[in-house]
């Protein structure tokens, strides 16, 4: 009996990294060469992200090479997509959405970084001027957009207010379809700019001190100080901002709904906008399946050269 | 002894059985009931009232109302309840729904309840409100909050500027000249405009019957859109005067602000539909006018508008015949006449009009009447078609164009044609 114990005691020694049993507090399992152990512990999240997160993307690849005829679905090859690419309106809501994300883009990390140096001034009360800027991230969309509503309103908003009050000419601000778009991106920095700003504000209080102090008693001007110490220290912060600018401004869509309904003539349609009407408005279910995986694709494309391109030249301490 | 128990046994089990079997035989049918609200106004109330009336009535029915929103989120709902096999029971849904409701195999028709002996006489509804409601030779759904546009007008300002409080305009023409007079200004801002005309497919139909030519079919055809003729370029061009002579403002007016306008004085004249009369009627701080849309070159036109009973396909046939037995409830001369006092919309039948309340309250609110006079002049609803909720917003978005002066109306109408034949294209159709 003797030995066949010693056996046991060796084979539960070896444990884990003979890859045959695993000793988890108290009890042993069998593990037949592989992770079946990590597998298990891992199934819920796995059952979660099959059936919420690639399910669905199967399931719009597939929807997308399909048209409703009334109650059915016909295999229609790459017509939505000709659609999606060859259709002035989704020409239009994509012409749109590039606007709107790059402006978006540029303003995030722009207007986000001048306004964390700005909040990061010694001043004193200084919690007082931050507090504004950084409540707006936890209003919810839909109350914000409700608000502008008012201020853009064309007989008694604000806007139009203190534009008549100076002699200045009013304007109808949202259903004009040279300002509609802007009208909607204006909304959405204000409240998205403080978000990324407090990204920025994090990285400027682990800067290092002496450098700046040093650059300062150097008499180097401001502009100098930010374009050549600031600038690439925070570096990874910009990097991290571009990123989740980019997707935020893809994933708003609630002050479309409450401001102009993607109007008018579509002058504000976004593509998110879009997949909603032609899906759950109109029922195309396929068009609106093709103009997301396009939308996917995009994302995923970028996602890749930013990583590829950005993180190369990203300067991590 | 024991045999007697046995016995006794057996004879309280089938009286369980049989009372158990009585119990469930008397659970009522709980009807689904979708329905929209596409004017300004409590009639989510009123509506509300109608069915809890109904319900106290019957102990084997019960309906429950499900309030959906406006006209489109509750055809979207209804879509999609009917797409994944669970639909309501009953629905309010618009007349021109009826070819999508049909091509997604989601409604029944009606003609064997209303032949039934407990039928409808449904030769009673006015002709123009069963329009939209007939295909292939089948009634497929019963008037409820029948509508067509209608002039309101602001007598108190018509008196102010020197008009005849009782002579509206009657055609384009007096309606700018009227308009110019009834414009106040102050400064460069305007403080009231002459009219405003909603943006909206359903309003610039009118306008194109009154220019010799109606942008929908007029018979029973799913694939009729005609937005590129000359007549309804003539409308829009017309829509698009009204604000270059300063009548109307520029740029688009949504749906719900020119009531709300029109209540605060913004706004002599409005065009809307005649389910928001009792509204401005209760909440205007003046005398309400209120008369036929102005006649074009054609003379007068109207588009009727509206929402219909529709019983759903997918649900069990005792289920149908409850649906109509509330539908019928619904649509008495009495209820159908209270509905329009509620809510300003046009009582449907001829019978509603003959008998109380209907017939004291027209006596009474002359108002009341406007729409269905106009009737005589009213066609079929646009867009009854295929993809018909997609083809009223391309619609909309050609008036809007031009509206805000980006496209001429020649351009907005021609790209809004090309757009609606790529819908009834993709549903089916074929276009010459």
């Amino acid at each position: 009996m003797k030995p066949l114990l010693n056996q046991r005691e060796l084979e539960k020694r070896k444990g884990l990294g003979s890859g045959r049993k695993a000793r988890f507090s108290g009890f042993s399992l069998s593990l037949g060469g592989s992770g079946a152990v990590a597998y298990l512990f891992l199934l819920p999240s796995l059952i979660f992200l099959t059936v919420f997160t690639l399910w669905p993307i199967v399931s719009a690849i597939l929807t997308s090479f399909h048209a409703r005829r009334g109650r059915n679905q016909v295999f229609v090859g790459l017509q939505n997509y000709e659609r999606v690419f060859s259709d002035p309106l989704s020409q239009q809501v994509i012409k749109n959405t590039a606007a709107y994300v790059t402006a978006g883009l540029i303003l995030s990390v722009i207007g986000g970084l001048l306004l964390a140096i700005l909040m990061n001034q010694g001043l004193r009360n200084i919690g007082f001027f931050r507090f504004p800027f950084l409540a707006t991230i936890g209003l919810p969309m839909v109350s914000v957009a409700s608000i502008w509503l008012f201020l853009y309103s064309p007989r008694v908003g604000l806007f139009n207010e203190l534009l008549g009050s100076v002699g200045l000419p009013r304007s109808n601000w949202l259903s004009n379809p040279d300002l509609a778009l802007s009208g909607l991106f204006v909304v959405y920095i204000w409240k998205q700019i403080g978000y990324f700003a407090l990204f920025y504000l994090a990285a400027l209080q682990s800067l290092p001190g002496d450098v700046l102090e040093a650059a300062t008693l150097d008499g180097v001007t401001f502009w100098q100080k930010l374009r050549h110490i600031i600038w690439p220290l925070v570096s990874p912060t910009t990097y991290f901002v571009s990123t989740i600018a980019v997707l935020n401004s893809l994933q708003q869509v609630d002050h479309v709904f409450v401001l102009t309904q993607g109007g008018p003539n579509n002058a504000s349609n976004l593509a998110l906008y879009y997949v909603y009407e032609q899906g759950f408005k109109w029922f195309n279910t396929g068009v609106a399946a093709a103009m997301t995986v396009v939308l996917l694709a995009v994302l995923l494309t970028m996602a890749m050269l930013q990583f590829v391109f950005l993180e190369r030249r990203v300067h991590y301490n | 002894m024991l045999k007697k128990y046995a016995v006794l046994a057996l004879v309280l089990l089938l009286c369980v059985t049989l009372f158990g079997g009585g119990a469930l035989a008397q659970e009522p049918i709980t009807l689904q009931f979708y329905y929209p609200v596409g004017v300004a106004g409590p009639l989510a109330q009123a509506i509300d009232g109608y069915v809890a009336e109904f319900n106290a009535l019957n102990e084997d029915i019960q309906v429950e109302p499900i309030f959906t929103g406006g006209y489109s989120e509750n055809m979207a709902r209804a879509t999609a309840a009917i797409l994944s096999g669970q639909p309501p029971d009953v629905a309010i849904l618009l007349g021109i729904d009826i070819y999508t409701l049909i091509q997604l195999e989601g409604i029944i028709p009606l003609d064997d309840y209303i032949a039934s002996e407990e039928g409808l006489d449904i030769d009673d509804f006015f002709e123009a409100f069963m329009a939209n409601n007939i295909a292939d030779d089948q009634v497929w759904s019963i008037p409820w909050q029948r509508s067509t546009p209608i002039l309101y007008y602001n007598k108190d300002a018509f008196a102010e500027v020197g008009l005849d409080p009782d002579t509206p305009p009657a055609n384009w023409d007096e309606l700018v000249e009227f308009g110019k007079q009834l414009v106040v200004q102050d400064g460069d801002n305007v403080t009231r405009w002459g009219v405003e005309v909603p943006t909206s497919f359903w309003i610039f139909a009118n306008f194109a019957i009154q220019a010799g030519r109606h942008i929908g079919s007029l018979g029973d055809d799913p694939c009729g859109v005609y937005l590129d003729t000359p007549e309804a370029i003539e409308a829009l061009a017309f829509l698009r005067r009204l604000q270059e002579e300063g009548v109307m403002p520029d740029g688009a007016v949504a749906w719900g602000t020119a009531p709300a306008d029109f209540i605060a004085g913004a706004s002599a004249m409005i065009y809307h539909s005649t389910g928001s009369l009792s509204t401005l009627l209760a909440n205007s701080p003046f005398e309400v006018g209120t008369a036929f849309m102005p006649a074009g070159e054609a003379g007068y036109g109207a588009n009727v508008g509206g929402g219909n009973y529709y019983i759903m396909k997918d649900i069990d046939k005792e289920r149908q015949d409850a649906a109509w037995e509330f539908i019928r409830w619904m649509v008495r001369p009495e209820q159908i006449g209270q509905w329009g006092i509620d809510s300003g919309y046009v009582a449907p039948r001829a019978a509603a009009w003959e008998v109380d309340p209907l017939m004291s309250y027209a006596e009474d609110v002359p108002q009341a009447s406007t729409a269905r006079f106009q009737l005589e002049y009213a066609v079929k609803e646009f867009p009854a078609t295929y993809g018909g909720q997609e083809i009223q917003v391309i619609t909309t978005q050609a008036i809007e164009a031009v509206n805000t002066g980006e496209l001429s109306p020649e351009d907005a109408l021609a790209v809004a044609q090309e757009r609606a034949n790529d819908v009834l294209t993709q549903n089916g159709c074929e276009l010459e």
